[in-house]
């Protein structure tokens, strides 16, 4: 149908059906396990497939359970929660520029693990306990300080700032450091998936499914939600709990992400718009979707980085791939949205 | 309350990461080690040093050295690719721990792999390093010969010194920042064997970010160029209570790579301490 | 049988500055009452505190014979429902997807439609002749357009309580018209309604009861029949108005012909 096509008309006029929605994301379901079993399948170190599979002390073995399952795993965690979290965020904020960082957790993820480097605390645990506890910190900070709940821009303005300010101190911190040390923290900043362990993904596994259970549940309401606070009440929505219930979600999931890779750009801005494109804006579907689609290109653009290790004989940081993937695309799709309108 | 819970890590900044003992993670290794990966170019010279070099199978992709120049690659200081190590079917890697590597390399311990974390801040951690590592290869004697001649050498260089007024002396890494040779390190350490005063005592840490008023004030009477890129060498050395001193640059980059290059570095130290024969212009390659 | 709305000297504004004051008014079931007023003069923010979205400054409202602070959101959505004067929300969704955003207080966590649902929603949307925009995306529509589906969506809540911001706004005089001859309808039925409109001559056609506002302040209310003359309302717009009668005994008003 050329209105369809043209996107004037919608194929067909309730897009969140449970019909659909079991149809949909199950395809993205069947993509993200695509991406896993093809992340887990290839890489730097020749996997035989027969023989980890049935010789369990084998090195092929080891690879594939100790290196290649966690670290898919690990990126497909992070991705769905960045990806989801930048779908919620984009409706509550109603800015279809946020990204999941922008409520300063990034700042603070930024500003704990630098510290903690800093003071040679990195000795001790990984940076992944400061990041958390930087992350938290700020969203404590960022959701206590304004009015989080009533205004739906106090929080994205509050996270600004202090996204702004934990530059300014890391920049400060940056340059009482040697060389090595900024090596170090440029690195980790620039977002990368690690081999973590399974207790330690375990742990994150929960978060998220917590943290974006709570954003489906709360899915309905914030399509909702972005008619604006007044129309959303009259429709019987509780305004600032619902706002609330959403920033924490989202924080907690971003926080849990971005403790263990850093920060990855990019995935929590274009996987949700692109599925925009196709599904329609109903958070019902965008929010699953985001996370499943989220989840897909991670573990995409991670294979990609170590598939360039021969090239560099290293592997770049997965943030610059999902940003020389999503740049272009991004443009393309400003592009598509313009010659539409 | 922000404001002073960030004042005092401020206050604390430049504390030394501390690297940790030397020691094994993962499992013991069964003999002495046939195929040995290495994470850092100062671990490499070790392995070379004692003889053992057709055992190498991987280094880093930092690593100059003409004899391991096919060797395959396995990643960098902050990012070694456990799978590439893996990959090679070591019996041993041998690593410079910090921070950033801790992670990857705990990993490859897990995976069945036996990694050597070696520190190589001190002298002591040297001598130990080329101890340890000539046990695990099977070459003690050969391990036990390095450390000795590296002794032996200090232990002379101290001699002669004793009959020499002490300089002061300003060790430099970096100018953009400047990072100076502080406090605890084996450049310290070689600086005093060869009866220099280093005036960058009061530096933070042994490899540290030094303000240049302060390197100003210390009045240095010997400033020794260790960087590798001159940056803003000559902006500094014009600069009153720099200009006065004698500015000279290490010939290699031995000094740098803790490892047994540090026997040459030293003997090289000793030669810029001397003061200058009469007229000439300052010793420079 | 109870009043709809009960308000009794009622101040209603921003940060504690009052737009309105000494609103009294009772709304029994089965009228329609028309707001009219120059710009400014509150009409909208009372409509916002009537809805229970903007508290109130002074005064009582009652709704239901239940005080408005009692009430629980979700309970006063279904009963009262609201068409906002714009459309801000995401204008990616489908007309009928807007629609069925009314029978959110009817339904559960996830707002999952019935068939019960859908065939209200159609039945609000074939109501005010827009059937046809049901599969069409929000953003390709106009402005009036819009309207009209945010009027579905309010009777789609199936309330008892209608509060219509200038809804004849970007309508053309067609739609104006059948718009309020819905509502009257409706009306008619037992629905009250509250409708802020701009035109007198539409309130003198379809309303029962008339509020009028000035300068914050209430200038008249009662009957649509004896309030809406040249007079008053010459003195409530600020404006010189004359009268007319049409053949059909309609009454009509306008602005003073100028030459």
């Amino acid at each position: 149908m050329s209105g369809a096509a043209f996107g004037l008309v919608a194929v067909q006029p309730v897009r969140f059906t449970p019909a659909r929605a079991v149809l949909l994301l199950g395809t993205l379901a069947l993509l993200a396990a695509g991406a896993m079993v093809l992340s887990v399948l290839l890489g730097e170190y020749r996997l035989h497939l027969g023989v980890a599979l049935t010789d369990p002390s084998s090195a092929d073995a080891r690879v594939l359970l100790g290196l290649r399952l966690p670290r898919a795993v690990l990126g497909a965690l992070v991705g769905a929660a960045l990806a989801a979290s930048g779908s919620a965020l984009q409706a509550l904020l109603r800015n279809p520029l946020a990204d999941p960082f922008v409520l300063g957790v990034s700042g603070g993820a930024a500003l704990g693990t630098t510290l903690a480097l800093a003071l040679g605390l990195l000795v001790v645990a990984g940076p992944s306990l400061f990041a958390f506890a930087g992350a938290v910190g700020a969203m404590v900070l960022v959701l206590g300080a304004g009015r989080a709940r009533s205004s739906p821009y106090a929080a994205l303005l509050t996270g600004v700032v202090f996204n702004a300010f934990a530059s300014a101190v890391i920049t400060c911190v940056k340059t009482l450091l040697t060389p090595d040390q900024v090596g170090e923290i440029l690195y980790w900043l620039a977002g990368t998936l690690g081999y973590e362990r399974l207790r330690t993904l375990a742990v994150a596994a929960g978060i998220q499914a917590v943290a974006l259970g709570v954003l489906w549940r709360e899915s309905g309401r914030l399509n909702l939600l972005t008619l604006g606070d007044d129309e959303a009440a009259s429709l019987g929505v509780p305004v600032r709990r619902t706002r609330w219930w959403v920033l924490i979600a989202a924080s907690l999931s971003v926080a849990g992400a971005v403790a263990l890779s850093g920060l990855i750009g990019f995935v929590g801005l274009i996987v949700p718009h692109l599925l925009r494109l196709w599904l329609g804006p109903d958070q019902r579907l965008l929010v699953p979707a985001s996370a499943l689609g989220g989840a897909a290109f991670l573990v995409i653009a991670d294979l990609l980085t170590r598939l360039l290790f021969p090239v560099f004989h290293a592997e770049p940081p997965v943030g610059v791939v999902t940003a020389v993937l999503g740049g272009p695309l991004f443009v393309w799709l400003l592009h598509r949205r313009e010659g539409l309108a | 309350m922000i404001a002073a819970a960030l004042l005092l890590p401020l206050a604390l900044l430049g504390a030394a990461p501390d690297a940790g003992p030397l020691r094994l993670l993962g499992p013991r290794p069964a003999g002495e080690a046939r195929r040995v990966v290495t994470l850092a170019p100062s671990l490499t010279d070790l392995v070379l040093a004692l003889g053992a070099g057709e055992r190498l199978v991987g280094v880093s992709r930092f690593d100059e050295r003409p004899e391991v120049a096919s060797l395959p690659r396995v990643g960098g200081f902050v990012d070694p690719s456990v799978e590439a190590v893996v990959g090679l079917h070591p019996d041993l890697v041998l690593v410079q721990p910090g921070p950033g590597n801790k992670r990857p390399v705990e990993a490859m311990a897990e995976l069945g792999t036996p990694v050597l974390l070696l520190p190589l801040d001190t002298v002591a951690d040297v001598l130990a390093a080329e101890r340890a590592v000539g046990k695990a290869l099977g070459r003690t004697e050969e391990g036990e010969r390095l450390a000795r001649q590296l002794e032996t050498a200090r232990s002379e260089v101290r001699g002669r010194s004793q009959r020499r007024k002490p300089v002061r002396a300003l060790l430099v890494f970096g100018f953009d920042p400047l990072v100076v040779a502080g406090p605890g390190g084996f450049a310290d350490e070689l600086l005093g064997d060869v009866g220099a005063t280093n005036v960058a005592a009061d530096a933070g840490s042994s490899y540290a970010v030094y303000s240049v008023e302060r390197a100003i004030l210390t009045r240095p009477e010997l400033i020794i160029d260790a960087a590798d890129v001159p940056g803003s060498k000559e902006r500094l050395r014009a600069m009153p209570g720099l200009r006065e001193a004698r500015w000279v640059s290490l010939p290699d980059r031995s000094l740098l790579h803790p490892g047994p290059a540090l026997e040459q570095g030293l003997a090289q130290l000793e030669a810029l301490i001397a003061p200058p024969p009469p007229p000439r212009s300052e010793a420079r390659p | 049988m109870s009043a709809v709305l009960h308000a009794e000297r009622l101040a209603a504004g921003h940060h504690g500055r009052p737009v309105v004051s000494e609103v009294s008014l009772e709304i029994s079931p089965g009228t329609l009452w028309a707001v009219l007023g120059p710009n400014g003069s509150g009409k909208s923010t009372l409509l916002r505190t009537i809805l229970g979205v903007l508290r109130p400054i002074s005064g009582e409202v009652r709704l239901f014979g239940m005080p408005l602070a009692d009430w629980n959101r979700r309970e006063l959505a279904r009963r009262v429902a609201w068409v906002p004067q714009a459309f801000e929300g995401d204008p990616g969704f489908t007309g009928l997807e807007l629609v069925l955003m009314g029978r959110a207080p009817h339904l559960g966590t996830w707002g999952l439609p019935g068939a019960h649902d859908l065939a209200v929603a159609r039945g609000a949307l074939e109501a005010l002749e827009v059937s046809h925009l049901a599969g069409r995306i929000v953003s390709t529509l106009s402005g009036g357009e819009r309207r009209l589906l945010l009027a579905a969506r309010a009777l789609a809540q199936e309330p008892e309580l209608l509060l219509l911001d200038e809804p004849t706004a970007f309508l053309d005089l067609h739609h104006q018209v059948s718009l309020l001859e819905r509502v009257r309808a409706r009306v008619n039925q037992g629905l009250s309604a509250v409708a802020v409109l701009h035109d007198p001559n539409l309130a003198a056609a379809f309303a029962d009861q008339v509020l009028l506002l000035r300068d914050g302040r209430v200038l008249g209310q009662g009957a649509a029949a004896s309030l809406l003359d040249a007079q008053r309302l010459g003195a409530l717009y600020g404006l010189p108005l004359a009268e007319a009668v049409t053949a059909g005994g309609a009454r009509l008003v306008a602005p003073e012909a100028r030459r």
